[in-house]
């Protein structure tokens, strides 16, 4: 039971076309998913924490629509995968991937997810390097673990992804960072 | 701790300084004597605080750490296993979270633990469980007396030349039965 | 040399056929995780059930097995010390610092007296975010929600103020071999002064909403009770051992650093029950806040960083130490041997969670599967630190 093995082929997820496909219809049904996108509650290391993080009240990912973790994969559509993807782990990630409905959306959350992160070194035997190894990811969000504001941005670039626009204002680029100087 | 060890087959027992090296005692046992060893600690009310195994020249030292809840200090037990036939008897049934511990070591080590009531891999994956990755290369292995602290001292059973400060020739060990340091 | 001769026969899951020779007739087998919402990330449980309770559970560890021992003989000692931000990020400054404290005592370095104070501040205030990232999540198992958005209102105002010195806000790689990366300045010390009697006030606050909780009592009281003879068997230590009256702290029994000046107590309780192991951290919050507090007053002016201290490529002389602290979840230890070499011989990491979870097999043998999600949450899992 290779890891390998198991990794979902993109190529193969025949996704049938929409009942209702008509041009508008279809956006307004984007730009509802992109406003209520439901997370799986799927922590496996560090990174975890931030994105609980996320959904209490500093953060409040309930601004943006995305607030209603749910346990189960069968009811979520985004899978965002906080942490290090061991071998050992790859066979239930794909198994989780392969149980939400379609259509879903991925987010490889740290360095971790996206690379293997700190953990690749020479003689690295357990770990995947990069969860998009194993199933399609959409938006990947950078950090070790990413502030939650990076998380906030990986959410709109996706909902960008999903409806084709970007609902909220750019992060200013000499703004609070310069602040006091 | 020489009372505790009393009438056991003891290799090599040594006071050792706790501010040096965070521990008090440390004794060598050979295989035989080690569940006894580890029997009249729990009657002490010791407990285990983790095993780990050294891959040296001279075979796996297996170390045994002990502490107790009332008194400071640190008792080190240890066991060589050649690196042939690496097999030290459990203390699963006398400590019960020596289980985990054994398998642990087994998995990175390769050392059986021979009567362990659940002997199969804890943390590696079990398809690559003979990986073994703390094993050394022979090349790089070193000496045992090289690196651990070898304490003031109290016995040292004869041909037991594991320590022995200096012994350029191996016909020095056996006879060298121990003026305490 | 195939050690293990159940590897032959795999099919399906190894860990539930193993498991599951040794059922009995009739009984169900039910696997718990590695997703599972209860199991706080990835560990799993395999149950043997008779109707809802529970004849035998079995964790299933490694999911989260990265292998850090195996990265302390790849990189030099300095470089670990991010790697031990990353082990427990609940209290990644008692890593931190059970880490230097073992590569100090191999090298016999001394550390200055104002690295200690910020050292034990930091690290308290550290252990104030654990305890309250538990509390949050153990009562999210219970099936509570408001109090993790409490829990987690005031463990960001810890974790802003440990942003100042440290530079992040969770997976701290703040201490250095011969002190800490830098001090605390004026900005820092002012809110920790703040924060003290916020955090006080909120106490009460805790207590009433949740600790006097009928519904919480009858959840945890008299469930998964822990002898401390099984303790003792176990090695189990920190809050679950004091929850079950025994008042063994690293931080008294084998003092180090400035604790042994401090004026501090060990909450211990004799119920040994869940509620027990529950209690005692919730009054280790008020005596974090005492340690914060004599610290900050206590806290002589000077370097925070040794002369000379090792930089990068520094090469630990040859020894071996053991140099255990007092995490949040209990004794940490790490034990190094270096051969003199560029990097470590052998780095032991000795997590207290390991032990703690092994308890957990023998205390859910005969609860009712909810109670075990109750025992589970209450010896306070950190998934990356059992598995390393
Ligand atoms: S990216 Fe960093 S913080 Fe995130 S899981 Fe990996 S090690 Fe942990």
């Amino acid at each position: 039971m290779a890891a390998q093995n198991l990794v979902a082929q993109k190529p193969d997820v025949i996704v049938a076309d929409p009942l209702l496909n008509i041009g508008p219809a279809k956006q307004i049904m984007d730009l509802c998913r992109s406003m209520s996108l439901w997370p799986m509650t799927f922590g496996l290391a560090c990174c975890a924490i931030e994105m609980m993080a996320v959904g209490m009240a500093r953060w409040d990912i309930a601004r943006f629509g995305a607030e209603v973790f749910r346990p189960s994969p069968r009811q979520s559509d985004l899978m965002i995968v906080a942490g290090t993807v061991t071998k050992k782990m790859a066979p239930a990630v794909v198994r989780l991937y392969e149980q939400m409905p379609a259509p879903r959306w991925v987010m490889a959350l740290g360095n971790c997810a996206i690379s293997g992160g700190p953990f690749k070194f020479k003689d690295q035997y357990g770990i995947m390097e990069g969860v998009d190894h194993l199933i399609p990811v959409d938006v990947y969000v950078p950090g070790c673990p990413p502030r939650p504001e990076g998380l906030l941005e990986g959410l709109f670039l996706l909902q960008e992804k999903i409806a084709g626009k970007r609902f909220w204002p750019n992060a200013p680029l000499d703004g609070p960072f310069e602040e006091g100087k | 701790m020489d009372a505790l060890l009393k009438g056991l087959a003891v290799d090599y027992l040594a006071a050792c300084d706790f501010a040096k090296t965070g521990k008090t005692w440390q004794a060598f046992l050979p295989a035989a004597s080690l569940v006894k060893a580890a029997q009249r600690l729990l009657a002490a009310d010791y407990f285990l605080e983790d095993i780990s195994a050294l891959d040296c020249a001279e075979g796996y030292v297996v170390t045994y750490h002990f502490a107790h809840f009332e008194k400071p200090g640190r008792i080190a037990l240890r066991v060589v296993a050649p690196h042939e036939a690496p097999n030290v008897p459990s203390i699963a049934h006398v400590f019960h979270g020596a289980e985990w511990h054994e398998r642990e070591t087994r998995d990175f080590h390769g050392v059986q633990f021979e009567g362990n009531p659940n002997f199969i891999p804890l943390l590696m994956d079990p398809d690559m469980a003979d990986c073994f990755p703390l094993r050394k290369d022979p090349k790089s292995r070193i000496k045992v007396r090289d690196v651990l602290e070898a304490g003031q001292v109290l016995c040292c059973a004869p041909g037991f030349g594991l320590m022995t400060p200096d012994a350029p020739a191996e016909a020095q060990a056996p006879a060298g039965d121990k003026a305490p340091a | 040399m195939t050690q293990n001769p159940l590897l032959e026969q795999v099919a399906g899951d190894f860990y539930t056929n193993n498991f599951a020779k040794t059922a009995k007739e009739g009984s169900l087998i039910l696997n718990l995780g590695p997703q599972h919402p209860s199991t706080h990330g990835v560990l799993r449980v395999v149950v043997e059930m008779d109707g809802e309770y529970i004849l035998r559970a079995e964790p299933v560890l490694g999911y989260l097995h990265r292998m850090h021992e195996k990265m302390a003989e790849v990189k030099t000692a300095a470089q670990f010390i991010p790697n031990m931000g990353r082990v427990d990020y609940g209290h990644a400054l008692g890593w931190n610092w059970a880490f230097v404290g073992a590569v100090e005592k191999l090298a016999g370095i001394e550390v200055p007296e104002r690295a200690e104070y910020v050292r034990t501040i930091t690290c308290e205030l550290n252990r104030l975010a654990s305890h309250l990232l538990w509390w949050g999540a153990y009562l999210l198992d219970l099936g509570a929600f408001t109090p993790i958005m409490y829990a987690f209102d005031d463990r960001e105002k810890i974790l802003d103020i440990l942003q100042i010195p440290t530079g992040s806000r969770l997976t701290y790689s703040y201490f250095r071999v011969g002190g800490v990366a830098q001090d605390l300045n004026e900005d820092c010390i002012a809110s920790i002064r703040e924060f003290i009697p916020w955090m006080r006030s909120r106490l009460p606050m805790y207590k009433d909403l949740v600790s006097d909780n009928i519904i919480l009592r009858k959840r945890i009281e008299g469930v998964g009770v822990i002898e401390p003879e099984a303790c003792r068997r176990y090695g189990a230590t920190g809050p679950v051992i004091r929850g079950s009256g025994v008042a063994y702290d690293v931080r008294r029994s084998d003092p180090y650093s400035v604790y042994p000046k401090l004026d501090f107590e060990i909450p211990t309780s004799e119920l040994k029950d869940a509620r027990g192991r529950y209690d005692v951290r919730i009054a280790e919050f008020e005596q974090s806040l005492r340690i914060i507090e004599q610290c900050l007053d206590m806290m002589p002016e000077g370097d925070v960083l040794v002369k000379g201290a090792p930089k990068p490529a520094w090469k630990a002389p040859k020894g071996e130490a053991y140099f255990a602290v007092e995490g949040a979840r209990g004794k940490i230890g790490v034990y190094l041997v270096s051969d003199g070499g560029k990097t470590l011989y052998r780095t032991k990491l000795r997590a207290p969670g390991f032990c703690n979870l092994s308890l957990f097999a023998e205390v859910s043998q005969g609860t009712i599967l909810a109670d075990a999600v109750a025992i589970l949450g209450s010896l306070d899992l950190i998934i990356p630190e059992i598995d390393r």
